[in-house]
């Protein structure tokens, strides 16, 4: 064994210089088995100086291994890096700390690689070791900080350059700023920073600035890049010292999507402030205590407007309105403040004409779904709601000029057909009669027909023509002074009957319409009174009239006959209607005033009770 | 229908009562003819001839439009007594209202025969007599 180990060190030692070398080296060669224990095969002298232990400690029978007096700490590292580099055919290179024979820890650097046969097998291990001093460890950290930095510098994605402060010389540029610009790195370095980078003014600002601070953070800028777009981006200077000379670390910050997206966002408020600002419905928005936050200009219209008050941004919710609408809002909020919506209409009056608004409110919620206060909106609906009132209106007229076209269409013809019908049959029996006594008589009943058949085209020629003359001429008529005139009229029939007429309508009561319509109506109406009075009794007649509004109601009450309406009221107003079975009957007064009525906008109701009285009630508009 | 039967017109036209007699003449039909000039005036008749135990119309020609009592409270009265008549009576209603809601109306009156527009042919009235048993 000793010999071998002679006869395998012969050959190194044989050589003089590298003898030497070996003796004076701060460290050992090694050779090792690559047995379980890597047991040493040659250890060059320098191990004693190391480890404190001689040669023969390590190739004697004592057992020390160089892996043995590696640090407990350490030695898993050390068996894992050398098996891995030793799989991989690899050199190793590691740092770990020993226990010198005298207990002192000291660091080791050790390089080294596997030996292997022709047919791959491991024969053996060499390399050498030397003691990695707190120094180098220092250095090496250093070295190694400063690759990371290095790396860490040029591949953050933050442009970052050096440049010399009293020449400008850029020393150090990454990728970061090799984007930014646009410019590649070996076309920066070694180059002075392009003038061109700010505009003048900038320049001269951050100059100063660094001048009296020393450092500049986040200044929001424009970068002009190779392509002489400006960039908007955040600068940072920090003066370092490199290499001991003073040099400006700049690092910048690219915004230019950031501003992208502000601008945007800035626009988008802008048109919608502008839309906010110019739309017809006013906005007002509340937070959750009702407090107003802000509104538009048509909101501080209608409050000025409607409840002549200023709108103030802190203001409570109910104070915008009059105080009548008080608990009525409150009602209405109270769910909107739960998360629903709530909407009315109203109409506030005016001398002239009252303004209709449709006012919602939409609760505003927080991205969880909590509610943060609601959104009022004020829709001036007037227009629309006058629009609607007078299609209404005019639907009512349409609507009810087909039922009189219809009801019209009937009595011409039930009352023309019935009389045409005769005619033709009279004439058909007066072509064929023989006889001329029967010939006369069939002809007075011809001359009869024609003439029923006359007077029905009279009484439907009246119809007609009141029904034309919807602009007739309307003036401001005395109701009382044209009852007083009726009963003049009729004061024949009065004193025959000795009926008792009653005027207790108003000496100033008046109304707008039209003259000849008020006496047809007042004489009708007057007329049938006085001819279906009741024969047991005094006819008593009273007329009186409320007003309300633009609209005066007469009321016809008599002591008459009475109507059974649970019979006629569908036909009552009709044409050649008649109940009673009076001989004067013709059944077309209450059908003509009905017309009339109709005709100037207003209302007939009736109420009756069989041998009792009747009561007309005449709306005028 | 035999000769010993009435046949009764209730309308208010007394020109159309003149010349529903008349076509009759024309016809040579010689069964008794009563006419009224509304329903009320036929109602009492009717009444009395039942309380009087004679024999009522076998034929009623109805208008509608009449004055104090129309066709249809006419009908409405006169069920009231037709299930305590021992003969059948056979209802027309002849009208000149072209109105439908009056012929829908005739529809739902079972004791209605049939719904008949002024003027009637001469033609139809005789077939009307001759339907009626």
């Amino acid at each position: 064994m000793q010999s071998e180990v002679q006869t395998d060190n012969q050959p190194i030692e044989r050589r003089g210089l590298l003898q030497t070398l070996l003796q004076h080296l701060p460290g050992f060669c090694f050779y090792l088995k690559p047995d379980a224990a890597f047991s040493t095969e040659y250890v060059s002298p320098g191990v004693e100086f190391l480890t404190g232990y001689s040669v023969a400690d390590f190739i004697g029978e004592r057992g020390i291994t160089l892996f043995s007096i590696i640090h407990t700490d350490d030695r898993k590292r050390v068996d894992d890096q050398l098996i891995f580099a030793l799989q991989n055919k690899q050199t190793f290179e590691m740092n770990f700390r020993i226990l010198t024979k005298t207990g002192e820890e000291k660091w080791i650097w050790e390089r080294g690689t596997g030996i292997w046969d022709e047919k791959e097998n491991l024969v053996a291990i060499e390399g050498f070791a030397t003691e990695f001093t707190e120094t180098k460890r220092a250095e090496n950290i250093i070295k190694e900080r400063g690759q990371t930095l290095q790396n860490i510098f040029n591949f953050s994605p933050v442009p970052m350059m050096i440049t010399r402060i009293h020449d400008g010389m850029i020393m150090m540029a990454n990728e970061g700023a090799e984007k930014l610009l646009g410019v590649r790195k070996v076309d920066l370095i070694g180059k002075k920073t392009p003038e061109s980078y700010f505009s003048k003014n900038e320049r001269v600002k951050i100059l100063d600035e660094l001048t009296s601070h020393k450092k500049i953070i986040n200044r929001e800028t424009q970068v002009k890049n190779a392509k002489h777009k400006n960039i908007p981006c955040l600068l940072s200077i920090e003066i370092i010292k490199m290499n001991g000379e003073s040099m400006y670390l700049k690092s910048f910050i690219d915004i230019s999507e950031r501003k992208q997206m502000e601008d945007a966002v800035q626009e988008s408020e802008d048109n919608l402030r502008t839309v906010f600002e110019h739309t017809e419905v006013g906005y007002i928005l509340f937070d959750q205590q009702q407090h107003i936050i802000s509104f538009n200009k048509p909101a501080s219209k209608f409050a000025i407007q409607e409840f002549n008050k200023d709108i103030k941004v802190g203001t409570h919710f109910i104070n915008f309105f009059p105080e009548i609408m008080h608990e009525y809002l409150t009602n209405i909020i109270t769910p909107v403040l739960n998360g629903k919506t709530a909407s009315f209409e109203r109409y506030i009056e005016h001398q002239e004409d009252n303004h209709w608004y449709y006012v919602k409110f939409a609760p505003v919620f927080t991205k969880k779904h909590k509610v943060a206060g609601f959104i009022m909106s004020i829709e001036n609906i007037t227009q629309r709601k006058r629009d609607n009132i007078a299609l209404n209106k005019s639907l009512e007229i349409v609507t009810e000029q087909n039922k009189r076209l219809l009801n019209f269409s009937y009595i011409v013809s039930h009352n023309l057909r019935s009389h045409t019908s005769n005619m033709i049959s009279l004439l058909n029996f007066l072509e064929r009669e023989q006889s001329e006594k029967e010939k006369a008589y069939l002809f007075q009943h011809l001359k009869k027909v024609s003439g029923l058949l006359n007077e029905t085209l009279h009484n439907l020629n009246e119809v007609v023509s009141i029904q034309q003359n919807l602009n007739t001429t309307i003036d401001k008529l005395n109701l009382h002074d044209y009852i007083n005139q009726t009963i003049d009229v009729l004061n024949k029939e009065i004193n025959s009957k000795n009926a008792i007429i009653t005027n207790s309508v108003s000496p100033d009561c008046t109304i707008n319409y039209n003259p000849a319509y008020l006496e047809s109506i007042l004489l009708n109406f007057l007329s049938n009174a006085i001819k279906y009075a009741s024969p047991d009794r005094q006819p008593e007649i009273l007329l009186e009239a409320t007003k309300t509004g633009n609209t005066v109601e007469l009321y016809v009450r008599d002591n008459g006959l009475g109507i059974d309406l649970k019979k006629f009221n569908d036909r009552l107003f009709g044409m050649y209607k008649t109940f009673h079975g009076n001989k004067d009957a013709r059944g077309i007064g209450l059908f003509i005033t009905k017309n009339q009525i109709d005709a100037m906008g207003g209302k007939i109701e009736v109420s009756s009770e069989i041998n009792k009285g009747t009561t007309f009630k005449i709306s005028f508009l | 229908m035999r000769r010993n039967e009435k046949i009764c017109i209730i309308d208010d036209d007394e020109i159309y009562i003149f010349l529903i007699k008349k076509s009759f003449e024309a016809m040579e039909i010689e069964n008794e003819v009563i006419s009224y000039l509304n329903g009320v005036d036929a109602l009492d008749d009717l009444m009395q001839m039942k309380k009087n135990q004679e024999q009522l119309p076998a034929l009623i020609l109805l208008d509608i439009n009449m004055p104090i009592m129309d066709g249809w409270e006419f009908l409405f009265e006169f069920r009231k007594i037709q299930a305590e008549i021992p003969n059948k009576v056979a209802i027309y209603i002849v009208s000149s209202s072209i109105a439908n809601e009056d012929k829908e109306k005739s529809k739902t009156f079972p004791e209605i025969v049939s719904y008949l527009s002024k003027p009637i042919e001469l033609e139809t009235l005789a077939s009307i007599v001759r339907n009626t048993p």
